[in-house]
């Protein structure tokens, strides 16, 4: 059942005096097609001519009427799983992602080299055997340098973030259930990614964040900003927890864990400039991970990669040599004004009008992958 | 936003896990149960009790054990008799009828395990886990009731000065909602890695980077059911994992709960400032000693050398009695 806050929250949104709401445009007729030809091409979740018919619905039911309540909340239901628009080249690219680019070059060993995992085990660097029954599955310790070598990765991100102008924000690590969900992630059901913590214990709709990207949409909700102070940049390290599990033999060791460290990106653009925005946030990854002489590939992910929330996204993937294959390190997204319409994110342009912001997020560094 | 916690679940252990639940559980290991041998200092545990004020009736555990020893004797019996019955069944002709007897003898005492067993489950565990909550020896320094002094270091500053929150909102340094939702902003954000990075250099033992999740035979091991619940966070159980005395727990990385994992806080009060904090940034020192005093003295002149250079005034303490962990 959707989440009465949510549900309070879009309805104030879209009760608000702000003009004309980008949602409007889903019971246009002409755009029905459109949209629908956009859930399918994603991952075929929501359904266009549902919400439109409960829309229709509402607008013929007083608010007296007793299933008024009842239609509300299955309308607010329905639009929730409407996807965020697709960029329209993405849409050209069918199932397959479109390469951009190869930055530098296989590494050529003239030894046989070993995997990551054996390297770390034999070098004391990394336990991963005998802690199922004590942390979870799973888990693992990193230990003596390779505990130096992640403080140090964060750093030296960090740094190259605060030199290209971001701004560092200190993130909680527990957030509402309703801030998770408004970026546009499932936190309930068996296949979802999100940790909930024990209500009895706790209390109702805590979670564990899976990434600093929905801290900082959490720290923006609600504020509104002037167009001059676009675009803002922020930067958080955080411990980023994950619910998901992998028994695929390439993701052995410590790739796709239950909880990792990431220093994040977010920007707050106006909706112009979004699409410049990624750009950006793309170059500042290439070169990043270019100055570790890392050799990688960046994609331009199919519209079925997406989730719900993003409009445009890259991954970047690095060549591991000791598995032989490319992994993915690090993605950027833009998700439109996506999450700004279910948190409230606004600017006011210089001419006076409120609108909502378009908020994008990257991946500077994720620590176990390499 | 102070939440409430609620603690009103009976919770069965995970550290001491009882025959009749074997077959749901996995055990990985078995704590050292010697609660004679601390019996044998009996004084000196019914003081340590009284000085940290604790409400343990330590006659009504030593009641309850008492009772175990019909079940050990018992047990005793059946073991001895099947022994004595290997014995004569050498020459079973000749001790035929004794052998009887023995036989019978040990189906009555077979009965009588049977019949207590599954009453004695109940009363097993909570027994155990009593003894399992009796505190720590104490150390022979800690002896006042008062907080002792131990070392002072520079001057109280003079000046006085608004409260670090006051301070942080003035300057747009923290962005303060309840005490899990905390922001620090621009350079109290900086200043929060800066000083975690200081301490990490000033360290002299190899560095350690740990797993925050543990499982709750952990939590129990390493503290008291009785403060287990209000210091960790625990988690839904998952479709995958619903293992029903063993659930996973969010305790922060640098805590003896995450240290113990390799090797085998959060408090919440209605005060809206930093110190009361459901998360913070931290960094802990392990040692693994037989020599305790030694290792105390030395993570002592460790403390004063990381703080000691940033020129503050800062004093260390040895608590009393009643403020210690147990």
């Amino acid at each position: 059942m959707i989440n009465m806050v949510i549900q309070n929250k879009i309805k104030a949104i879209l009760d608000a005096s702000i003009g004309p709401l980008p949602t409007d445009f889903l019971f246009d007729d002409k755009y029905i097609e459109e949209t629908q030809k956009n859930i399918s091409n994603r991952k075929g979740v929501g359904d266009i001519r549902l919400v439109k018919d409960l829309k229709t619905k509402l607008d013929n039911t007083q608010k007296t009427d007793s299933d008024y309540e009842v239609t509300r909340n299955k309308f607010f239901e329905e639009l929730r799983k409407i996807p965020n628009k697709t960029h329209p080249d993405v849409f050209q690219y069918g199932s397959e992602p479109k390469m951009v680019k190869y930055v530098g070059s296989k590494k050529v060993f003239d030894f046989k080299h070993l995997e990551f995992h054996e390297i770390s085990k034999r070098l004391h660097l990394v336990r991963t055997e005998q802690l199922g029954n004590v942390c979870g599955n799973r888990s693992y310790f990193l230990m003596g340098d390779m505990a130096e070598f992640e403080q140090a990765l964060i750093n030296y991100f960090v740094e190259r973030l605060l030199k290209n102008g971001f701004q560092f924000v200190s993130v909680p690590d527990i957030l509402q259930r309703d801030v998770i969900e408004s970026c546009g992630m499932n936190t309930r059901g068996e296949r979802n990614q999100v940790y909930t913590l024990d209500s009895k214990i706790h209390g109702p709709d805590l979670c564990l964040s899976g990434t600093s990207e929905m801290a900082l949409a959490g720290y923006l909700t609600n504020k509104l900003f002037s167009e001059e102070e676009l675009p803002l940049k922020l930067a958080a390290v955080s411990r980023c927890y994950r619910a998901e599990t992998s028994t695929v033999a390439e993701e052995r060791g410590i790739f796709r864990v239950h909880e990792f460290t990431k220093v994040e990106m977010f920007m707050v653009s106006t909706p112009e400039k979004s699409d410049a925005a990624l750009e950006d946030i793309r170059v500042l990854q290439e070169q990043n991970f270019e100055s570790l002489e890392l050799h990688f590939q960046v994609l331009d992910m199919p519209a079925h990669e997406l989730g719900a929330q993003a409009y445009r996204k890259y991954d970047i993937e690095a060549w591991m040599p000791g598995r032989e294959l490319y992994g993915e390190i690090s993605s950027c997204s833009n998700c439109t004004d996506y999450q700004a319409q279910r948190l409230g994110i606004r600017y006011k342009t210089k001419n006076g009008d409120i609108n909502f912001v378009h908020t994008l997020n990257g991946t500077a560094c994720a620590i176990p992958v390499y | 936003m102070s939440r409430q916690l609620y603690i009103k679940q009976n919770f069965s252990s995970a550290l001491y896990v009882t025959g009749d639940k074997a077959h749901q559980t996995f055990v990985i290991l078995t704590p050292v149960i010697d609660f004679e041998k601390q019996l044998e200092n009996k004084e000196i545990l019914l003081k340590n009790i009284a000085a940290r004020k604790l409400s343990i009736d330590l006659q009504q555990i030593e009641s309850d054990g008492n009772f175990f020893r019909i079940k050990k004797i018992l047990e005793f019996t059946r073991i001895e008799i099947g022994r004595l019955i290997s014995d004569l069944m050498q020459d079973a002709e000749t001790n035929g009828k004794q052998i009887e007897g023995l036989k019978l003898h040990s189906k009555l005492v077979k009965d009588d395990l049977k019949n207590i067993k599954e009453h004695l489950y109940g009363l097993e565990e909570d027994t155990m886990l009593q003894i399992l909550n009796l505190p720590n020896i104490l150390h022979e320094k800690t002896h006042s009731e008062a907080v002792t002094i131990y070392d002072n270091y520079f001057d109280n500053p003079k000046e006085t000065s608004d409260c670090h929150m006051v301070i942080g909102s003035q300057n747009g340094y923290i962005e303060y909602v309840d005490p899990l939702t905390c922001y620090f902003k621009s350079d109290a954000a900086l200043f929060e890695m800066g000083i975690l990075n200081y301490f990490r250099h000033q360290r002299t033992s190899n560095s350690f980077l740990i797993q925050i999740f543990v499982e709750a035979l952990l939590s129990r091991g390493v503290e008291t059911t009785i403060n287990y619940l209000q210091k960790v966070f625990t988690l839904e159980e998952l479709e995958e994992s619903k293992a029903k005395f063993n659930r996973l727990h969010l305790c922060g990385s640098a805590t003896i709960h995450s240290f113990m994992a390799y090797f085998t806080q959060l408090i919440r009060h209605p005060e809206k400032d930093l110190f009361n904090l459901s998360q913070e940034s931290a960094i802990s020192v392990f040692v693994s000693t037989l020599e305790e005093d030694d290792y105390l003295e030395e993570i002592t002149k460790l403390v004063i050398t990381c703080y000691k250079p940033l020129g503050y005034n800062f004093r260390l303490t040895l608590l009393p009695k009643r403020v210690r962990e147990v």
